[in-house]
């Protein structure tokens, strides 16, 4: 330690030995955490505020029509009663959900299966690329390629022989195919089930990697062949992500906006047919907002995206405590 | 019953080949989608596209020059009002939720943040329709720009705080023992630390966020022709890609559908090589 | 209770060998001849031959890495699975070789068990299920059949009588040293002619460790045993026969007592009495 001789400039030991400026103390510090913890709080404030924004903007038609008057009002009619009722699109949503997760769920655990355990590892990275793509494509992508390349391929070569078919053998039939343009529910099933796909498998192939090797060579061990050991111990080991995976996937679906409302033909009332037209809550929202005048079409268009939300929040919630509770390797998050 | 061995080879066979066809029929739609989109679009692409605006439906009908150089300018004025906006308030809950790890908020603001997330892009385009354009009185390239912050917004939080996690504490450790504040700590070791993975958050947000049409159409709502002035684009209607592909895929002209496929190329290949610069990103890490 | 003895004090490995009957058998359950194992570039074990009597222990000792794994692998065909692993020379089951062209591997793994170091019980299933979920493989579906086998083998494991009220407990309620003797019931749940133990004991408390010797003691009636162990004592407790293993090579072996108090080989004596490993 050297005595505090005055020099002309100031020596290495007495810049180290000042005391630093106030911003170096507590007041940097504090000035930090709250500007941090303003922005934190502002996402809580805003997933807060756009429950609250949605609900408010539906609150008309919720008054008009009562609640569950509304939940389960069939007419939808913006231009002579103005009465309107979200029942068609919460049964085009779920119903285009659930049946393109059911066709969705086995290709995808499948390819999960394919890559974390069969395939070698040049193959393995690239079909993982290719299912990260899948999930990339925008949705409007996949709905310009839905409408000028799929929908008319379906329309030729399953629905219009189908229908001839039931035409022919049983008329009966007819009304419950519907009419087969090309843009209606199947259409927009097929596609959500490709679009959801990557979901499932990122989440199944993840839990799959996860399983020990020690558990596979045990069943190894007992003279279990490749697909045993798989059946035995790597699927019930991962079940808690594959399942996590297929409500992730369903969630997707649920909310799916872009290519279903390019694809699904916008009919607005039941009854749905399996070929022909039909909506669901995102596609009418799309549809119809930009076009709207009166008050109560938007209050229920915005009712509509509040029964949306409603449904959403529900299915992640279930998809985050079946993670926490199934899971035995604990949870991960995609 | 008694399984033979054979019998139990066979039926490994034949999951094998289930296995092989399941992952085929995934991947062969995607790989069919990707060629007619760049098949179609490429020859929709011209020098017009990007030197002229949309103009009426009568222009393309009458084959006069037009294209959507105001889609693509429009494009990146939302989609940079979008960044400014999302990347503070992400990078802010991130660092919260990573440099904070006590702090009695934090399982609320991870619940609410993957609320936000799992929220469909249409509920929060419908969102800033109300809280902007309402207010503003027109649909307005800052409306838009806010709906695409809505969607961008939970993902950068959440890759934020997964590359602060992954630095070791004992980096701010360091810090503090040689006499820094915690916010210098903070600012100056551990993020240039994970700077690939918060830039890499920032990429796959800003690439999701890109390819999103359904907020776009309730905020900067589209416009066929390109403002005076570059404040026009900010306070009144724009056009953007997303919304623009999907006006000209759905409208009745066939000159319309080409271009569409033009603005799907386009979009696809922006789209696709974010999320390819990402991924080279993290890679070359090692 | 230290793992390396010193040759100056035979003592305590008397005490060891005391009680032992010698059993001298001449037929040969396994033999390899030459065997050699290459990973890529690496050789893990090279020019191995050795004879595995029936109805004894076989022990195998020498320092980490130095083959004794890769050795115990061959003898189930476990390095099919690896892609880099080339296995060369002949390994002989009762007489055949169990690497020929025609031999499928998941019948060689059905007459060879393995048991390994930490307890690998099947986390979904129940403690019946983990016991019989051998049979289960081939189809057999036979109740009363498969209640006698898993009371069999779980009395073998000497672990029937603590689990027989909660056979329907899951499997991982159990502690660490019943886990791993129900990863034994279920390796003996398909009547193996062999049986592979790596390291069976290392993650468990000397209690338990106790047992699973006393268990191994009673088994080799029936089962012939080959057992990895890194402690001596428990080498010389538990085995009739013990290999030396050095840096991939069989540096020498015989039978027990013989290693153990008068080895031939410098490097076996230097590794008993603890100069290394």
């Amino acid at each position: 330690m050297s005595d505090s001789v005055s020099k002309p400039s100031p020596s290495t030991e007495e810049i180290l030995r000042k005391p630093p400026g106030i911003l170096y103390r507590w007041l940097g510090d504090r000035i930090f955490t709250i500007v941090t913890v303003i922005l934190g709080i502002s996402i809580i404030a805003l997933a807060v505020a756009m429950a609250w924004v949605i609900f408010q903007e539906g609150r008309l038609a919720f008054r008009e029509f009562g609640f569950f008057g509304f939940l389960q009002g069939t007419t939808w009619d913006p231009s002579v009663q103005l009465q309107f009722g979200a029942w068609p699109f919460l049964f085009g949503t779920l119903i285009t959900s659930f049946i393109s997760l059911g066709i969705a769920f086995f290709p995808a655990i499948a390819v999960a299966i394919f890559t974390a355990e069969y395939a070698p590892k040049w193959l393995e990275g690239i079909i993982d690329n290719l299912v990260n793509l899948i999930a990339a494509v925008p949705s409007v992508v996949i709905g310009i390629w839905g409408i000028f390349v799929l929908a008319p391929w379906l329309r030729d070569s399953v629905y219009m022989p189908v229908y001839l078919w039931a035409s022919e053998s049983a008329p009966g039939l007819l009304p419950l195919l519907g009419n087969p343009i090309g843009y209606g529910m199947t259409t927009a099933i097929i596609v959500l089930a490709l679009m959801i796909v990557p979901y499932t498998t990122a989440l199944a192939r993840d839990a799959i990697r996860l399983v020990p090797k020690e558990q596979r060579e045990a069943c190894w061990g007992l003279g279990a062949t490749r697909w045993e050991v798989i059946r035995m111990t790597v699927l019930p080991y991962a079940r808690g992500g594959i399942l996590a995976g297929a409500i992730l996937s369903l969630g997707r679906a649920i909310g799916e906006t872009m290519a279903v409302a390019m694809l699904i033909g916008n009919k607005n009332t039941l009854p749905f047919s399996i070929l022909g037209a039909a909506a669901t809550m995102p596609s009418v929202i799309i549809n119809e907002f930009r076009e709207a005048v009166e008050n109560i079409h938007l209050s229920s268009l915005m009712a509509i995206g509040f029964i949306l939300f409603l449904i959403s929040l529900i299915v992640n919630l279930i998809a985050a405590w079946i993670i926490r509770r199934y899971s035995i390797t604990g949870g991960r998050t995609v | 019953m008694i399984k033979t061995l054979r019998q139990r080879r066979i039926r490994d066979r034949i999951m094998e080949i289930l296995l092989v066809l399941s992952t085929i029929l995934v991947i062969l739609p995607l790989l069919i989608i990707i060629y007619y989109v760049v098949v179609n679009g490429f020859s929709a692409l011209s020098w017009e596209f990007f030197t002229e605006e949309l103009g009426s439906p009568s222009r393309a009908i009458q084959g006069r020059p037009t294209g959507l150089i105001h889609t693509i300018l429009g494009t990146i004025v939302v989609d940079s009002i979008a960044v400014l906006l999302a990347v503070p308030v992400g990078l802010g809950a991130g660092v919260m939720l990573s440099e904070y790890p006590d702090h009695k908020l934090n399982p609320l603001l991870r619940v609410m943040n993957d609320t936000l997330n799992g929220m469909p892009a249409v509920l929060k385009g419908l969102v800033a329709f109300v809280l902007i354009v309402k207010p503003m009185g027109t649909f307005s390239g800052f409306a838009g720009g806010v709906a695409l912050a809505f969607v961008m917004l939970p993902i950068i939080a959440r890759t934020t705080e997964s590359a602060l996690m992954s630095i070791p504490w004992t980096i701010r450790e360091a810090g503090l023992a040689i006499g820094l504040p915690r916010w210098r700590v903070i600012l100056s070791t551990v993020m240039p630390s994970a700077k690939v993975g918060l830039v890499t958050g920032g990429l796959i947000a800003f690439a999701r966020a890109a390819g999103e049409a359904a907020p776009l159409l309730f905020t900067s709502f589209g416009n066929n022709y390109l403002p005076n002035q570059w404040s026009g684009m900010i306070f009144g209607p724009v056009d953007t890609l997303p919304q623009r592909l999907y006006s000209l895929a759905i409208s009745p002209y066939s000159e319309w559908h080409a271009m569409g496929w033009a603005a799907a190329i386009l979009l696809l290949g922006f789209v696709i090589l974010t999320f390819a610069v990402a991924r080279f990103a993290t890679r070359s890490k090692f | 209770m230290t793992q390396k003895e010193t040759f100056t004090a035979p003592l305590s490995l008397e005490n060891t060998f005391q009680g032992k009957k010698r059993v001298k058998s001449d037929k040969i359950r396994m033999e390899t001849r030459n065997l050699t194992v290459h990973y890529g570039e690496t050789v893990g074990i090279r020019d191995i031959s050795m004879k595995i009597y029936n109805q004894q222990v076989t022990a195998l000792i020498g320092p980490s890495g130095c083959g004794k794994t890769t050795f115990l692998r061959t003898l189930n065909r476990m390095h099919d699975l690896t892609r880099i692993a080339r296995v060369s020379g002949d390994v002989l089951l009762d007489g055949e070789e169990i690497y020929g062209p025609d031999v499928n591997p998941v019948l060689i793994r059905r007459r060879v068990g393995m048991v390994f170091q930490k307890p690998t019980t099947f986390p979904t299933m129940s403690i019946f299920d983990n016991v019989v979920a051998g049979l289960k493989l081939v189809g057999i579906r036979n109740k009363s059949l498969l209640n006698e086998v898993c009371e069999r083998s779980l009395r073998q494991a000497a672990l029937f009588d603590e689990v027989k009220d909660r056979l329907k407990d899951p499997g991982v309620s159990l502690s660490g040293g019943q886990q791993q003797r129900l990863s034994i019931a279920r390796a003996l749940a398909v009547d193996p002619e062999v049986l592979l133990m790596d390291e069976p004991t290392s993650s468990l408390d000397p209690q338990a460790t106790s047992k699973i010797e006393e268990l191994i003691h009673a088994l080799k009636e029936s089962v012939t045993i080959i057992v990895i162990t890194h402690n001596l004592q428990q080498a010389a407790r538990v085995s009739d026969q013990t290999a030396f293993f050095y840096v991939g090579n069989l540096v020498e072996i015989g039978e027990t007592r013989e290693i153990f108090t008068n080895p031939k080989q410098e490097r076996t004596e230097e590794y008993i009495t603890g100069r290394f490993g």
